[in-house]
């Protein structure tokens, strides 16, 4: 890649969003982003597509795919779509400029106001859960049209953390063909995105969805991503009990908050259910791989 | 020098047959021009590995065309591919065809299923019941197919039948990344084979694919490890390769010369006891141990 430092020199770079020390989630990035580019091409390619695009909102999930896929299959062949509301902070669309030039890739702006505003005229009671979901679900349908026109496969942008704690839209941000960061925590995606030099101003801001002024992912969820993603990696990668958690010093409440919002957002992570009646149903036992292509 | 040996690091199309024909028409074709003797493919290399349903519509009987037009091809060079076997029952199976002078010549049906993490094989394919080195122009050749590997009884079981070159065909994805640039079942593996290699004074011929299914990306590193554990020859991670190397099996006498562990084994006392604990671990036998011991303490 064009700009990677030498891996040594950045080790100390690599840190989380605050310059706090990875621990167990330190990776050896020259390795994963050789895994994650092999893997990326591979699905890309198989789906017979040499073109990707992705919603690029300002925010370091997306700027770290697009800097994943410039390097996979080149800057010429990378969209990236900018779907800013009215509401949304012109910080977001200037960071997302910022990503375009860095990369040298397309970009093409879609402004979602006039079809949301149409739509929320007829339910002005709206709340703003409601008026966040029909923005990331309005942005899905627009790049999965722009993937017709312009024969390109969507990337999806959401991290492991997000998709445990079930923190998206379902059919909106989470709607994608291949994630290449849906197996990095938040922490580890702040380091990566250090190791590729994605710009300060991206890797330093507050996450935030953007879907009012002054949300974050921080406020919003109550808890700091540093240590949930230490406990989601205690939880989920290396199966450790209630007792283990409690002994390593987490939190009772925290522990039952992660583990409520997980189970609670499971739907999310699995296609609709289908009622068995046949002997094959396409949910249950009819079982062939995403790459199952004659 | 004994035998010219061929790892063929491939990347392979889920599913399609007939294109993984022709990419072995193809590696068949380098691997002469590089004056290979025996070549080795990747577990599963005439089918793909996350096959799942697609077991049915792939599977091969011995006596496939498929087979024996590869056999052919091949000419003097002998062949190890892998896919799915079916016997005349209608039974399927991961098996590794050892292909020599035009026809299959060995079949080795992978005993131990992966169905863990990521693996579901037991779910689809029935499991080998038998391991047996098989007797080539090459000498005696022991076939292990992936998680058999993880079984030193079944290794030590073709090493004592008198494999003196292990053949293992796998198909095996990153898992646990971490600080290092292997992921750590990749570094179990080198440590894994390499113990085997200098254990018992063989040759290991380790073939692993590269590539990706469903964001499943095979690690490759293919390698040929000598009897002191030595990487003859080794292929890189994750890039297509064909990795070369010279088996002499002289070294292999000469290892166990000096390491006769083998020679040393004690076949007959291992069957005892593992007879013995075999008979121990059934339900009705921990039942009876565990009410004498209650009877003993009252």
């Amino acid at each position: 890649m064009k700009r990677r430092r030498d891996s040594s020199a950045s080790l100390a770079q690599d840190a989380g969003r605050n310059g706090e020390s990875l621990g167990v989630l330190q990776l050896q990035w020259d390795a994963a982003v050789k895994v994650l580019s092999a893997g990326l091409r591979q699905e890309v390619t198989r789906a017979g597509f040499s073109k990707v695009l992705l919603g690029l909102s300002g925010g370091i999930d997306s700027a770290l795919v697009a800097t994943l896929a410039a390097h996979t299959f080149g800057a010429e062949n990378v969209l990236a779509v900018l779907m800013p509301y009215s509401s949304s902070s012109p910080e977001s669309v200037e960071h997302a400029r910022l990503m375009v030039d860095t990369l040298g890739i397309e970009s093409q702006l879609e402004d979602i106001t006039p079809q949301v505003d149409a739509y929320f005229a007829n339910h002005p009671e709206a709340d703003r859960t409601r008026r966040g979901n029909k923005m990331a679900r309005e942005r899905m349908t627009i790049l999965y049209d722009l993937s017709q026109a312009r024969h390109a496969l969507v990337l999806g942008t959401s991290n492991k953390t997000e998709l445990l704690l079930g923190y998206s839209t379902i059919f909106g941000d989470s709607a994608s063909a291949v994630n290449p960061i849906g197996d990095l925590y938040k922490s580890q995606v702040f380091a990566l995105s250090r190791h590729l030099q994605i710009p300060e101003l991206i890797v330093n801001k507050a996450p935030s969805a953007d879907l009012w002024q002054g949300q974050t992912d921080e406020d919003e969820l109550g808890m700091k991503y540093a240590e949930v993603d230490r406990l989601l990696h205690e939880m989920v990668d290396r199966r450790q009990r209630r007792e283990g958690l409690l002994r390593a010093g987490f939190e009772p409440e925290l522990i039952d908050r992660v583990n409520s919002l997980m189970k609670g957002s499971q739907y999310k992570r699995k296609m609709p259910v289908i009622v068995k009646l046949s002997n094959r149903t396409v949910d249950k036992d009819f079982l062939y791989p995403r790459d199952w292509m004659g | 020098m004994d035998l010219r040996i061929g790892l063929a690091q491939c990347k392979l199309k889920l599913g399609d047959l007939e294109a993984n024909v022709a990419i072995h028409e193809e590696w068949i074709r380098r691997a002469r021009a590089s004056g290979v003797d025996f070549l080795v493919f990747p577990e599963l290399s005439l089918t793909g590995y996350l096959l799942q349903d697609m077991v049915g519509d792939l599977a091969m009987g011995i006596d496939d065309p498929h087979l024996k037009n590869l056999a052919r091809s091949a000419k003097d060079m002998s062949l190890c591919v892998g896919g799915i076997e079916e016997s005349e029952g209608h039974a399927q199976y991961i098996a590794s065809f050892y292909l020599e002078q035009g026809k299959v010549k060995h079949v080795h049906r992978k005993v131990y299923l992966a169905s863990y993490g990521v693996f579901d094989e037991a779910r689809f394919v029935g499991a080998g019941s038998s391991v047996v080195a098989a007797r080539t122009r090459h000498g005696r050749i022991g076939f292990s197919i992936c998680e058999d590997s993880w079984h030193p009884s079944l290794v030590t079981t073709l090493l004592l039948d008198g494999a003196q070159l292990v053949v293992v065909q796998t198909a095996s994805p990153v898992r646990d990344l971490r600080e290092g640039e292997m992921p750590q079942n990749a570094r179990t593996w080198v440590d894994t084979l390499r113990t085997y290699a200098r254990l018992y004074g063989c040759y290991i011929a380790f073939c692993n694919r590269v590539g990706s299914e469903d964001g499943l990306v095979f690690w490759g590193r293919s390698v040929l490890l000598g009897p002191d554990g030595e990487e003859v020859a080794v292929g890189p991670l994750y890039e297509e390769e064909l990795v070369v190397g010279e088996v002499d099996f002289e070294r292999v006498r000469q290892a166990r010369l000096s390491n006769p562990i083998l020679r040393d084994e004690k076949i007959e006392l291992t069957c005892r006891e593992l007879g013995r604990i075999a008979a121990s671990r059934s339900l009705a036998a921990s039942l009876d141990e565990a009410a004498s011991e209650q009877g003993d303490g009252e």
